[in-house]
C-alpha cells in the first residue's frame, strides 16, 4: 500500500519518499487533502511512483488534487525534466495533445439571455458539431492544414476567424513556434482536415454559464468579470490529429528506447532524450498538434459568435483567456536558486503562472495568469489567478475535478436520461448526442469541485477569483 | 462463448478481450470497439462491402495487437465508418495481414482514442486466448 507510507508535509501536501522505491530518481508530491486522499487509488499512485523513474526527472514528479488513474503517469500529473539530460515523453502529454479550456465573457447579464437560452443553446450546437459523425461539411486542404499546424489561432485570425485579442489573450499566443508540420505524419493530418471546429466527445463540452460569485473583486476587474454575467466555457483538444500523433510517437519511443539505454516501468511512459533527434522530431510534432488544438478552439469560437450573433443579435464575446492542460514545454524555473530550462509535461494539469511572469499578457501582468478549471457536466467551474506560491508545483495548478467513479459504474448508477431530468430540475439545460456519454460524465461520477478547488486555492497553487454555473450544456451534435 | 467483457476503470476504457486462437482473438478485439462506437452494427448485414487491406508489422504480440487497435481506431475516425467485419489472412507474433469492413455511421457513440500498453496483457489462459486492453476515452 503506497498510501500507508506517505508523509505528510502539510495539511494539503503529501510525499512519497524517494526511498519507497530503488527506481526512483526523486520523490513523488501529491497536492490533496485528508478527505480527497480517501478516493485516491493505489493505482493512481503507483503511476505517479512510475513517473519520478523518468531519466532527468527534477525535485518531484508531482500530482494535482484532482488525480486519477490514467495510463503511464496519472491524470493531474506534472513532471519537469532537465533540457541538458532529461527526456521527453508523448504518454505524460497524453493522447490529446493541447486538450485545453478557454473563456468567453459576453456583456450580457445571465438573465438576460435566460429567454434566448434554449435557442441559443440549440444555434451553437447546429454550428458546432461534436465531429462523432460526418465531420464539418468543409474539409480542409492538408496545405491549410500545415498552416494550421505551424501557425495555431494567430493563423485563423489573420484569416478573419477571429480578433486581435484573442491571440493576445491566449496561451503562447496560440502558436507555439518549434512546430513543425513535416513532422506530422499525413494520416495525423487527413484526420485533422475535418475536424477543425468540432468538440469531440468524453468530458468535452461548451457550456453558457453564470458568474455566481465573485471572490476577488479587484482580480476580476482585471479579467472583465462581473457577478451575473453570461459566459462561455469551451473544453476541447486537438481531435484525431492529436490521438493519431502521440499513437505515431509512441511507437517510434518504444523502438527508440533500447538504443538509449531507457528502462521504465511502464510502456506508455516511453520516452527519449529531449535532446535527441527522435525527441526533438516529437517536440515539433506535438507543438504542431498544440497549435491545431488552440486553432480549434478558435475556429468553436467564431462558430459560438456567429451563433450569439444570430439569437441575440448584439453584444461581443471577448476572450479571457486559453490555456493547456496536456501539453509538454520549454519553460524557465528556478532550481535550487538557479534559472533552468525544462521540459515541463503537464498531463490533466494547468499552467499557473505568477504576476509579472513573462509569458502572460501585459494586461494580467500585475495580477497574474487566469487559471480556468472546469467542473464536471452541470456543476461548478473556476476562474483563479497563479500566484508566487506556486513556484514548488513548476507553477501548475488542477484541471478539473477528477473521476472519483468509473464510466462503468456511472452508467450503473444512473441513466443518461435521468441526469438529464436531475440537470433540468436545477434549470440546466443538457444538448446532447448520445445519452450514453451523458450517464459516465454525470456529476456524481467526479471528485466534488468545491473540495479540489480549495485545495488549489489553500496549498496556494492558484488563488479562487470566481465560480461560475451552468446554463446550459452543449455537446455538439 | 463470450467475446469480450468489459472491466472497472476510474476513467478510461478497460476490455478484455477472448479467442479460441490469436486469430479470432484480433477479430473480436476489432468487434469489441465497434460494439462500443456504435449501436447500429449489430444485426447490420453489409451491403455495399467494401474491404481495405491492413498490414501490421510490429517487434512483439502485444505491440502487434495495440498497433491493429490504433489502426482500427484511425481509420474509423479517417472514413467515419465503423468496421464490424473482418478476415484475418496471415497473423504471427509480429505480422498480421486482413481484411476490414465497415459501415458509414451518422453518430459514433464514443470517441476512442488510442488503445494504450498500459496493462496491456495478451496471453493464454486453459487454452484460450486472453487479452486485457485499456482504451483512452
Amino acid at each position: 500500500m503506497i498510501k500507508k507510507e506517505l508523509v505528510k508535509i502539510n495539511d494539503y501536501l503529501w510525499e512519497i519518499p524517494k526511498k519507497f522505491r530503488a527506481d526512483m530518481r526523486v520523490p513523488a508530491r501529491i497536492y490533496v487533502s485528508q478527505k480527497i486522499l480517501e478516493l485516491v487509488e493505489e493505482e493512481a499512485l503507483t503511476q505517479l511512483v512510475n513517473s519520478t523513474t523518468l531519466p532527468g526527472i527534477v525535485k518531484y514528479a508531482l500530482a494535482m488534487p484532482d488525480i486519477h488513474s490514467g495510463y503511464g503517469p496519472p491524470i493531474g500529473g506534472v513532471g519537469a525534466m532537465r533540457l541538458s539530460d532529461g527526456v521527453i515523453s508523448p504518454g505524460f502529454v497524453g493522447y490529446d495533445e493541447n486538450c485545453g479550456v478557454r473563456l468567453l465573457l459576453s456583456d450580457y447579464l445571465a438573465n438576460d439571455i435566460k429567454p434566448h437560452l434554449e435557442n441559443l443553446a440549440t444555434e451553437i450546437q447546429r454550428q458546432v458539431p461534436s465531429g462523432l459523425g460526418r465531420g464539418r461539411q468543409e474539409k480542409l486542404s492538408l496545405e491549410q492544414i500545415d498552416r494550421i499546424l505551424e501557425g495555431g489561432a494567430k493563423y485563423l485570425v489573420e484569416k478573419g476567424y477571429g480578433q486581435k485579442e484573442d491571440v493576445i489573450n491566449c496561451e503562447s499566443e496560440g502558436r507555439i513556434e518549434q512546430a513543425e508540420a513535416a513532422a506530422v505524419s499525413e494520416r495525423a493530418k487527413n484526420r485533422g482536415r475535418g475536424q477543425v471546429g468540432t468538440l469531440g466527445s468524453g468530458n468535452h463540452f461548451l457550456e453558457i454559464q453564470r458568474v455566481e460569485k465573485i471572490f476577488n473583486e479587484e482580480i476580476a476587474k482585471v479579467f472583465g468579470l462581473f457577478k451575473d454575467q453570461a459566459v462561455i466555457f469551451i473544453h476541447t483538444g486537438s481531435r484525431g490529429l492529436g490521438h493519431q500523433n502521440c499513437t505515431d510517437y509512441l511507437r517510434v519511443m518504444m523502438q527508440a528506447m533500447p538504443k538509449y539505454k531507457i528502462k521504465l516501468p511502464d510502456k506508455e511512459l516511453a520516452c527519449v532524450p529531449f535532446n535527441s533527434p527522435e525527441g526533438q522530431r516529437f517536440f515539433k510534432a506535438m507543438s504542431g498538434a498544440a497549435n491545431y488544438a488552440w486553432a480549434n478552439r478558435q475556429m468553436i469560437t467564431y462558430y459560438i459568435r456567429k451563433a450569439w450573433q444570430t439569437i441575440l443579435g448584439k453584444g461581443e464575446l471577448k476572450l479571457l483567456y486559453d490555456v493547456a492542460h496536456n501539453i509538454a514545454k520549454i519553460e524557465k524555473h528556478q532550481i535550487n536558486g538557479q534559472e533552468r530550462e525544462l521540459c515541463l509535461h503537464r498531463k490533466g494539469a494547468t499552467r499557473a503562472f505568477p504576476p509579472g511572469h513573462p509569458e502572460i499578457p501585459k494586461k494580467y501582468q500585475q495580477v497574474g495568469q487566469p487559471v480556468l478549471i472546469p467542473g464536471s457536466m452541470g456543476t461548478a467551474s473556476y476562474v483563479l489567478v497563479g500566484q508566487k506560491q506556486g513556484q514548488e508545483s513548476f507553477f501548475s495548478a488542477t484541471h478539473g475535478a477528477g473521476r472519483a467513479m468509473s464510466r462503468h459504474a456511472a452508467m450503473r448508477a444512473v441513466s443518461g436520461q435521468e441526469v438529464v431530468r436531475n440537470l433540468k430540475a436545477k434549470g440546466i439545460l443538457v444538448k446532447c448526442h448520445s445519452f450514453r456519454g451523458i450517464s459516465e460524465e454525470a456529476p456524481l461520477a467526479y471528485k466534488d469541485i468545491d473540495e479540489v478547488i480549495e485545495v488549489v486555492h489553500q496549498a496556494g497553487l492558484s488563488k479562487k477569483v470566481a465560480r461560475l454555473i451552468p446554463l446550459a450544456v452543449i455537446k455538439g451534435e | 462463448m463470450k467475446k469480450f467483457e468489459i472491466l472497472e476503470h476510474r476513467a478510461d476504457l478497460k476490455i478484455k478481450i477472448l479467442g479460441q486462437d490469436l486469430a479470432e482473438l484480433f477479430i473480436n478485439a476489432g468487434l469489441a470497439i465497434a460494439e462500443q462506437q456504435s449501436l447500429e452494427t449489430k444485426n447490420q448485414s453489409l451491403e455495399k462491402e467494401e474491404w481495405e487491406s491492413v498490414e501490421i508489422n510490429s517487434p512483439d504480440l502485444n505491440s502487434l495487437l495495440v498497433d491493429w487497435l490504433n489502426e482500427i481506431l484511425s481509420r474509423s475516425d479517417l472514413n467515419h465508418k465503423t468496421y464490424f467485419n473482418f478476415k484475418i489472412e496471415e497473423l504471427s507474433e509480429k505480422h498480421c495481414q486482413a481484411k476490414i469492413a465497415g459501415q458509414k455511421v451518422n453518430q459514433k457513440q464514443i470517441d476512442i482514442k488510442a488503445a494504450t500498453y498500459h496493462g496491456l496483457e495478451v496471453k493464454k489462459v486453459n487454452n484460450r486466448w486472453q487479452a486485457i486492453v485499456i482504451f483512452d476515452i
